[in-house]
């Protein structure tokens, strides 16, 4: 049986209304990429912003980083005594911690990274 | 000497050095612990100890007045410095073992053991080093003793060597050994153990600290305290220069032994050993690592890189008796140690890899990994093959002031100093110099700064970590690298007060290739050389009347934030010695 009119005008509305909601769907779609897109740039160029500064900074280490000064000492004379009975804890260097900036951190931060691997 | 006070320095539950002050109360023995070193009152200039003054026991002491120091503390650590906020307690503890090496190091007065950057007792070594000098004393080993995780063999005997003599009831080949090897350790007092008391007897470990207990050692002890002749700063070039009695090596041209294997066939094995091999060990994401590496490879040079990442899948064994020899096993690969032919090191500090940070202290990842990097160290301190750089030659930056006297013996004027625990000594100095900076006297990092009135209300803290000030030297910093005998100079431009950190304080930096008046390029390779570093990083600042003072020698220079600026091929100068020392 073929449609009357006015089914024929609902079902063409219907069809308009879900082409509507498709588009609505798409733009708004668009709209949450193009926010996620421009949040991950602007995050990105933070970022690189942040590394840029840092990497003004010296980070290199240059010393003893990862070797023991003969740290790892024999037997017992890493046993000094009975642990220590923690009294109050007040003392503070003069040379703060925000003044003592841990070097090598780049390296270290892509540790876990892929990347040169050997040979 | 006689009139004066004898110090045992020691931590605070030494039962023994406690027992030691109480036989020597004649002598007004003192007991010199951590907890001492958190009192306002102490001032060292480094370069006149004689003049330094001593917080011990709550009174003070002047250094002239001290006959004699018997050390029982090979380091201070964190958890002995409850006293110390936990944030700081690490830096604080290295502070102290920086400060205590370089003050115990020039005290005039006899010093058992007299310290080294190894330790504050002497050298305080691994039990797998240790090893590996016994064996090359001619102490018998247990079968199939490797210094590695098999637990060693119960102590049933002990002999203490006091100014080589030995006292202990144990046969006398073990106590003529034990001389032997505490000649070869530079140590004047050793405790040395074993499986037995009997003749042929396999040692166990050693330990640089007189066995206390004993009437006849504590005796001996004060003998050579007392009687000791007073001895003036040791500038020693290398504490590798005495290690296993073995003859000075060249840092440059070291023998080569011919080239790593990779389990591949004996030809592979010929090719590569006319070729040498270098062994890179560090983190590929590092500058200067990833220079060398590429310059390396820029040259075709057979190199096998140890990446610190792997270091929980990377297993090292140690030939025992054979310096230099032992196996590196990596996930990908086996390497010969004794076929590698020039090293490059620059590992980072291993706890702060993300695997290990996760793991936590203490745990058995940080065991496996300890395990694994002293074992690289002791191979890298004793191969003949030439190491950019040996870690027992780096080990004199963990202290500056130790460092400036090497400096000052060079002939390089180092900038006046005081390190002290006096708020009143500080301000008195900063008056005296007009201007002033405060810098850490160990290898952590600090940001250098000038001293300004804001900096007054925090001079109380001073007491609780000695702390080092230095006049403020007005003129251009001077950034000098050294790769065996060749220099890179560079001069860098900028009023911040430390310029590796210009950016927060606003500054610029402006870093140019520099050359260096012949007399101060002598010095520096002389200093380098005395330092038994091949490559280093010297620090000079040039005053505006042309004089030169050195601040510091890096021993693991970070040269790519300078080469970067400059254009100087510090990396392919650096591979170049490798391979040099690889065909030397």
């Amino acid at each position: 049986m073929a449609p009357s009119d006015t089914e024929k005008s609902a079902q063409e509305k219907d069809a308009k209304d879900a082409k509507d909601a498709k588009e609505k769907e798409k733009d708004q779609k668009d709209i949450k990429d193009k926010d996620i897109k421009e949040t991950k740039e602007k995050e990105s160029k933070e970022y690189k912003e942040k590394e840029e500064k840092e990497v003004k900074e010296k980070d290199d280490s240059e010393g003893l980083a990862g070797l023991s000064q003969g740290a790892a000492p024999p037997h017992d004379l890493a046993r000094r005594g009975p642990p220590l009975a923690e009294p109050a804890a007040t003392g503070r260097a003069f040379i703060r911690p925000e003044e003592r900036p841990a070097v090598g951190e780049r390296a270290l931060r892509g540790a876990d990274e892929d990347g040169d691997r050997g040979r | 000497m006689g009139a004066g006070r004898l110090l045992v320095v020691a931590g605070q539950w030494d039962a023994a050095a406690r027992a030691l002050v109480a036989r020597w109360a004649a002598y007004s023995a003192a007991l010199l612990t951590p907890r001492d070193l958190a009192q306002p009152g102490w001032r060292y200039e480094p370069g006149n100890a004689i003049a330094s003054r001593a917080v011990v026991g709550g009174e003070a002491l002047a250094a002239a007045d001290i006959a004699g120091v018997l050390t029982r503390l090979p380091w201070i650590t964190a958890p002995e410095l409850p006293w110390i906020v936990p944030e700081d307690r690490a830096y604080v503890a290295a502070e102290l073992n920086a400060f205590l090496l370089a003050w115990l190091s020039e005290l005039p007065c006899p010093v058992l053991n007299r310290p080294t950057p190894l330790g504050l007792a002497g050298p305080a070594w691994s039990r797998g080093r240790w090893v590996q000098l016994a064996a090359a004393c001619g102490l018998a080993l247990a079968p199939h003793e490797d210094g590695g995780p098999r637990p060693p063999l119960p102590v049933r005997a002990r002999v203490t060597v006091v100014a080589g003599r030995a006292i202990g009831a144990v046969a006398p080949d073990l106590a003529a050994g034990a001389v032997r090897l505490a000649g070869a350790a530079g140590a004047e007092v050793l405790t040395v153990h074993f499986g037995g008391p009997e003749r042929g007897a396999c040692f166990v470990t050693a330990d640089p600290r007189a066995d206390g207990a004993r009437d006849e050692v504590a005796d001996a002890t004060l003998a050579a305290l007392l009687g000791g002749r007073p001895r003036a700063t040791r500038v020693a070039a290398s504490p590798t220069a005495t290690y296993l009695g073995l003859p000075p090596r060249s840092p440059v041209h070291g023998a080569g032994f011919g080239l790593a294997v990779r389990d591949r066939a004996a030809r592979a094995r010929r090719r590569r050993r006319d070729a040498g091999l270098t062994l890179v060990w560090g983190l590929p994401g590092d500058g200067p690592t990833a220079a060398v590496l590429a310059a390396l490879r820029g040259r075709r040079a057979p190199v096998v890189f140890v990446d610190q990442r792997d270091v929980l899948a990377t297993e090292v064994r140690l030939d025992i008796g054979a310096p230099g020899g032992g196996t590196i096993r990596t996930r990908a690969e086996e390497i010969v140690l004794g076929e590698v032919t020039a090293a490059y090191l620059r590992p980072h500090d291993a706890r702060r890899l993300p695997v290990l940070a996760a793991a936590g202290p203490e745990s058995d990842a940080w065991r496996r990994s300890a395990r694994a990097e002293e074992r690289l160290s002791t191979w890298a301190d004793l191969t003949p093959a030439p190491v950019v750089n040996r870690p027992a030659a780096m080990a004199s930056n963990g202290s500056k002031p130790y460092q400036a006297a090497r400096i000052r013996a060079a002939g390089f004027a180092t900038p006046a100093t005081l390190i002290t625990t006096d708020g009143a000594g500080a301000e008195a100095f900063w008056a005296e110099q007009g201007s002033a900076v405060y810098k850490s006297l160990s290898g952590v990092r600090s940001i250098v700064a000038r001293l300004t009135p804001e900096h007054r209300p925090r001079l109380a803290d001073l007491r609780w970590c000695p702390t080092q000030f230095q006049a403020y030297v007005t003129g251009t910093d001077y950034r000098v690298h050294v790769v065996g005998d060749a220099l890179f100079a560079c001069a860098i431009e900028s009023v911040a007060d430390d310029y590796r950190y210009a950016a927060r304080q606003g500054a610029d930096v402006a870093i140019r290739p520099a050359a260096l008046p012949p007399d101060i390029a002598a010095r520096c390779l002389m200093l380098a050389r005395a330092l038994d570093l091949p490559v280093a990083g010297i620090d000079l600042r040039r005053t505006p009347d042309g004089a030169w003072f050195c601040f510091e020698v890096n021993p693991s220079p970070g040269f790519t934030f300078y080469a970067d600026a400059t254009g100087q091929p510090i990396a392919a100068a650096v591979a170049d010695l490798l391979i040099a020392g690889e065909r030397g």
